[in-house]
């Protein structure tokens, strides 16, 4: 196991390494006064954002480092949010679905999540505002008060754009969720191994929860990952609906005004949370997989 | 035992999706009603939508405006008309890209074995590392947002899609044995793989692509929406969002005729993928039930 | 009282009958066998008295377990198997669950059945009994070959000693000495602590080591039932006949002197593959399928390469067909020579290969014609109505007709796909055709007749014959020349009947022990007696 986390933290560096790479000559494109050769920039930058100093906005005439950290205070707790909902809707109705599987109530949830699978997740958070804010007022339409100043409040801005986030993935985990229960229990009596937990003295049901919902939670785990990354880049969209000063403003600002520093240190920001969600989501597959921790054997 | 399934399996697509289930048929409809709708605005749209006529603005529907105008006082059904031209182009150059430079790899990559696993799962990072929006955000930096960085950002993901379904299907059917079989008869790598793995894979192709045209859609909604994706004076779904969300809360239908318009596309292009899914999976899903009888 | 009576059971399936009438009694200590081609009903009787069957069968008759009828309900059905019933499933190396060890999951049984015990000492016993070394305890089922796997389930419906053993077609993914090993575990067990056994099988040899009582099976009735010298010593029905006649190898070698030497030479082939290392830092290690294996083919000859499943003999027949690559070595075939992939275009078709799985072998989008006519691109100077000569050729050669060439792989029987895989081979005439394993996917009742079938294409055809198995008996009935092949390196050579006679490497003594009495000398011989 100590092998498999260590191989997995060096992989997912080197991968985010690259990644920073591509980004930095990407925006390299951009008119810069700098003469230097093109690495020596990389690796300045680099060690100065290591240290914390990504340079100065001209947009907003301040450290960006400073900008970063404010805005990581919206962006990351409306992610892991986001994602906490998504799992805490997603993955009870698709155990649901699974053992209702072929009832009307099976039915329903599928035609709900491929309803939620292509409605564009911002205009279900415009949605929102315009029920829950304009016509019930039971939650700000938009807008944040900073932590510091009334946590409350702050933690109020942000449901609606939570369950913004949340739908798509909900809508995923849900599918996957139902998918693999089913496969793992396709008739529990067929799937073999189920069959063999019967055959040692388990009974029917015993061996559908200690057996099928562990091995149907794998293939649902692989996803995890890439999801919560996802949910971390799309929370770019959602802080627009709801006018909420996270790094997706900043980096959109940042756009308009083609300041390539912010947009560097943001999408740094951006990508070294989305590795830490895929390191996360991995090490959690490979705890409940002993597979993974040996893959790549002959 | 009956042969049917095996039957029904190799008649004609045609045939196959008329016997299907209702929601493919309503998904194959729709979509194609959709895009008829989009191909109609390049020749004709009720009303031009490069005159911007003031006292006409955010009208409700009416006789002259079925679904009202907007802000600057154009027609919705207009509007929605080229918008929908607009998204199909832009998710349908991406699925291009992603099916020429995803298929091929994921093709070498079956036949390359066990090494290329490895290289597929960094690559694999690396791309989830890279959703659409950073992509836009980094070309619209870099050379101007307009609809050809959003094709490119969807393309660059749908890259990654692709060759991971060829690579998985294609990697399960290399190791069938009638691919060794046709290695034996004097067949190279390249004309195994076009008899054999590419009539096999193909329809599981079409499926993703149906699903990438759906995720491009929506996609490209996203990213105009943002403001990295198609620029004024063009028009798109997205756009019409971004447009009309400050004048949500006098005037929400703005906001929902194109909503909606993109729920219905990507909804018809899902149910068509999910229906031509179970298609395909017929006898799979044979063998399964065969194991019965032993 | 009996331990089993069954009585009028019938099982149908979607309204259709598919076992009909079966009436049967095993008494303590006693073996019943049930034989019968695959679809013939066995094994949804196997699940009708463990009561396991699958929702859409649908079960009448009277099973009564030790007197009582079989219970109904989930709870008691559950308590029975988990103490007093052991059953070991079909395809039982896919029974086992791939997120625990092989230990956890024995121990799991054992710690059902005893409070008391020390449960580890308890799997180490259980795992020797089957043949098992303790280490492999430690392992998940996916590193485990399939035979192990199987070895596992077995041990574990013989973890709470069972009264009644009801195993369906339980050795046949084992290798020879394995195979014996768990026979001769089962036969103690009858007649040492009185457990009934339901023996369902193919394999006529397995079931008179084993059985008192046999029950031929055909189409869900009962063709014949009576004690086993009874039905095989003086058997009444022709498929009882084909059956016996079937389990006899009789098959003989060509007897024809093989003509020069060097046909094929294989030289220092070696093949590794690379292991994952455990950390970064530690050496890497690699696994050798292949370890600088030396031989030669002769023209005309039969090789026989004999090892258990993992010994090397897939990857090495498949390398010399020129589907895989060696990391050392050089194979050379006249003039020529190649270490796998590289193979020269002009020899590509001179060797050819039969595969193991022979449905997986053909492409099911395309008409078996179309797949046995594949190889024929290597001749493209033949016209068409040559190609349709040779086609006609070789179908008729295997012994099927001409008209089947339209259908699809999957409206065959197993037998007849790897007779059109044999035509395949066999179009476009080459020099050395390899056989990997040929006759281990059909039914036990279908070897002999492949065996001689193969025998008479080398005298029709003329080809050298490379084949691979894990069995003697096989070998004995086809080879000119065995080699005997362990951990990939060959440990023994020499004429089929003089290894037999006096085996001298330790695995080849272990496969000359592990070879069951002919069906006739057990039938002579009263069947479960120490």
């Amino acid at each position: 196991m100590i092998g498999f986390v260590l191989k997995r933290v060096a992989g997912l560096a080197i991968t985010l390494l690259l990644a920073i790479l591509v980004v930095f000559l990407v925006l390299d494109f951009l008119p810069d006064a700098d003469t230097a050769p093109v690495w020596q920039r990389f690796a300045g930058w680099l060690g100065g954002a290591l240290l914390g100093d990504f340079g100065t906005s001209a947009m907003a005439n301040a450290p960006v480092g400073a900008l970063i950290a404010e805005r990581m205070a919206v962006t990351l707790p409306l992610a892991v949010a986001a994602m906490l909902l998504a799992v805490a809707i997603g993955l009870p109705l698709g155990v649901l679905a699974a053992w209702k599987r072929g009832a009307p109530a099976d039915r329903v949830l599928h035609g709900a999540t491929l309803i939620a699978a292509g409605v564009p997740g911002f205009w279900f958070g415009m949605l929102l505002v315009l029920l829950v804010s304009a016509q019930l007022r039971w939650l700000p339409s938009g807008g944040f008060v900073p932590w510091g100043q009334n946590p409350a409040g702050a933690a109020a801005s942000l449901i609606l754009p939570a369950f913004t986030l949340a739908l798509p993935g909900a809508a995923i985990l849900a599918r996957a969720m139902r998918d693999a229960m089913v496969d793992a229990m396709v008739d529990a009596k067929a799937a073999d191994f189920i069959r063999t937990a019967q055959i040692k003295g388990l009974s029917l049901r015993q061996a559908i929860w200690k057996r099928g919902l562990r091995n149907a939670l794998l293939p649902v785990l692989a996803i995890t990952g890439p999801l919560f990354a996802l949910l971390i880049a799309t929370s770019i969209v959602v802080e627009n609906v709801f006018y909420l000063p996270g790094l997706g403003r900043l980096i959109l600002a940042a756009v308009a005004e083609r300041d390539a520093l912010v947009i560097r240190g943001t999408l740094l920001a951006l990508m070294a949370s989305m590795s830490c969600a895929l390191l996360m989501a991995d090490l959690l597959g490979a705890w409940a997989d002993p597979r993974l921790r040996t893959r790549s054997g002959p | 035992m009956s042969t049917e399934g095996v039957e029904a399996n190799r008649a004609p697509w045609v045939r196959r999706v008329a016997l299907g289930h209702v929601g493919l048929r309503l998904g194959i409809i729709l979509s194609l009603l959709f895009l008829l709708i989009g191909f109609v605005s390049i020749t004709w749209t009720p009303y031009p939508l490069d005159r911007i006529n003031l006292s006409e603005q955010l009208q409700n529907p009416s006789l002259l405006h079925w679904l009202g105008t907007d802000h600057l006082g154009r027609d919705l059904v207009s509007m929605v008309m080229k918008g929908t031209l607009a998204s199909f182009i832009v998710a349908a150059i991406a699925v291009v890209i992603g099916m020429l430079f995803g298929v091929p790899p994921g093709l070498a990559a079956a036949a390359w074995g066990r090494r290329a696993d490895r290289a597929a799962s960094h690559a694999g990072d690396f791309l989830s590392l890279f959703p659409a929006l950073v992509v836009a955000i980094l070309i619209a930096t870099a050379f101007g947002p307009g609809a050809l960085s959003a094709m490119i950002a969807i393309g660059i993901v749908n890259i990654g899609v692709f060759a991971r379904v060829t690579g998985s299907s294609a990697a399960m059917l290399w190791k069938a044995n009638y691919v060794a079989a046709a290695r034996l008869a004097g067949l190279s790598a390249w004309e195994a793989a076009k008899r054999h793995l590419l009539p096999a894979i193909s329809p599981v192709i079409l499926v993703q692509a149906l699903r990438q045209l759906a995720f491009g859609v929506l996609s490209e909604a996203a990213l105009s929406y943002v403001g990295v994706g198609i620029q004024p004076p063009g028009t798109s779904l997205g756009l019409m969002l971004r447009e009309a969300q400050s004048f949500m809360l006098v005037e929400p239908l703005p906001v929902l005729v194109p909503g909606i318009a993109i729920a219905l596309i990507a909804l018809a292009l899902n149910l068509a993928a999910e229906g031509l899914g179970k298609l395909i999976d017929t006898p799979l899903a044979r063998l399964g039930a065969d194991r019965v009888a032993g | 009282m009996s331990l089993v009576d069954v009585e009028d059971l019938t099982i149908t399936v979607q309204a259709a009958p598919v076992v009909e009438n079966v009436r049967f009694e095993i008494d303590p200590g006693a073996g019943l066998g049930i034989v019968g081609r695959s679809g013939s009903g066995k094994t949804l009787i196997a699940l009708a008295i463990a009561g396991l069957l699958p929702d859409v069968a649908l079960r009448s008759g009277t099973v009564r377990l030790d007197g009582a009828p079989q219970p109904l309900d989930d709870a008691a059905l559950v308590r029975l198997l988990g103490s007093r019933i052991g059953v070991i499933p079909q395809n039982a190396e896919a029974a086992l669950n791939p997120l625990m060890t092989a230990g956890e999951q024995l121990e799991e049984v054992v710690a059902l059945g005893r409070e008391e015990a020390d449960t580890r000492q308890r799997v180490a016993e259980l795992l020797a009994e089957v043949g098992l070394e303790s280490p492999l305890s430690g392992l998940y089922p996916d590193a485990l070959t399939r035979g192990q796997r199987q070895q596992v389930m077995i041990a574990m419906a013989l973890a709470a000693e069972p009264e009644l053993l009801i195993a369906d077609d339980p050795v046949a993914a084992l290798d020879p000495p394995a195979r014996r090993r768990v026979l001769d575990l089962f036969k103690a067990r009858c007649s040492g602590r009185n457990m009934g056994l339901l023996f369902i099988s193919h394999d006529l040899k397995a079931v008179s080591a084993l059985c008192s009582e046999v029950i031929i099976l055909d189409g869900g009735r009962i063709v014949e039932q009576g004690p086993l010298a009874d039905v095989l010593g003086r058997p009444q029905e022709d498929l009882t006949r084909e059956l016996v006649a079937a389990g006899k190898h009789r098959a003989r070698t060509l007897m024809r002197s093989p003509i020069g030497t060097g046909f094929l030479e294989v030289t220092e082939l070696t093949r590794s593959f690379p292991m994952p290392r455990r950390l970064p830092w530690r050496p890497s290690r690699t696994l050798a399928a292949l370890d600088a294996v030396s031989f030669s083919v002769r023209r005309s000859e039969c090789l026989a390469i004999v090892g258990p499943a993992g010994c090397g003999k897939t990857t090495l027949a498949r390398t010399i067909a020129g589907l895989d690559r060696a990391s050392k070595g050089r194979l050379a075939m006249g003039r020529l020579s190649y270490r796998g992939t590289d193979l020269p275009k002009a020899l590509r078709r001179d060797i050819t290969m039969v595969f193991q799985e022979p449905l997986g072998s053909f492409n099911p989008r395309l008409t078996v014609g179309e797949s046995v006519t594949e190889p024929l691109r290597l001749e493209p100077q033949l016209i068409l109505e040559e190609q349709a000569d040779r086609l006609v050729e070789v179908i008729r050669a295997v012994g099927l007709s001409p008209d089947v060439l339209t259908r699809y792989p999957d409206a065959f029987a197993v037998g007849d796909i790897q007779r059109l895989a044999f035509a395949r081979a066999l179009i476009s005439k080459p020099r050395l055709v390899i056989f990997d394993e040929p006759v281990a996917a059909l039914d036990v009742s279908l070897r002999g007749e492949m065996l001689m079938l193969l025998n008479r294409l080398r005298a029709d055809f003329g080809f050298t014959c490379v084949v691979t198995s894990r069995d003697l008996d096989l070998v004995r009935a086809i080879a000119d020349r065995v080699l005997v092949m362990d951990k990939g390196r060959i440990v023994e050579s020499g004429k089929p009947a003089d290894l037999i006679e006096a085996p001298r490497h330790p695995l080849t003594q272990a496969l000359v022990e592990a070879r069951l009495p002919e069906v006739a000398e057990a039938v002579r011989a009263p069947a479960v007696a120490e």
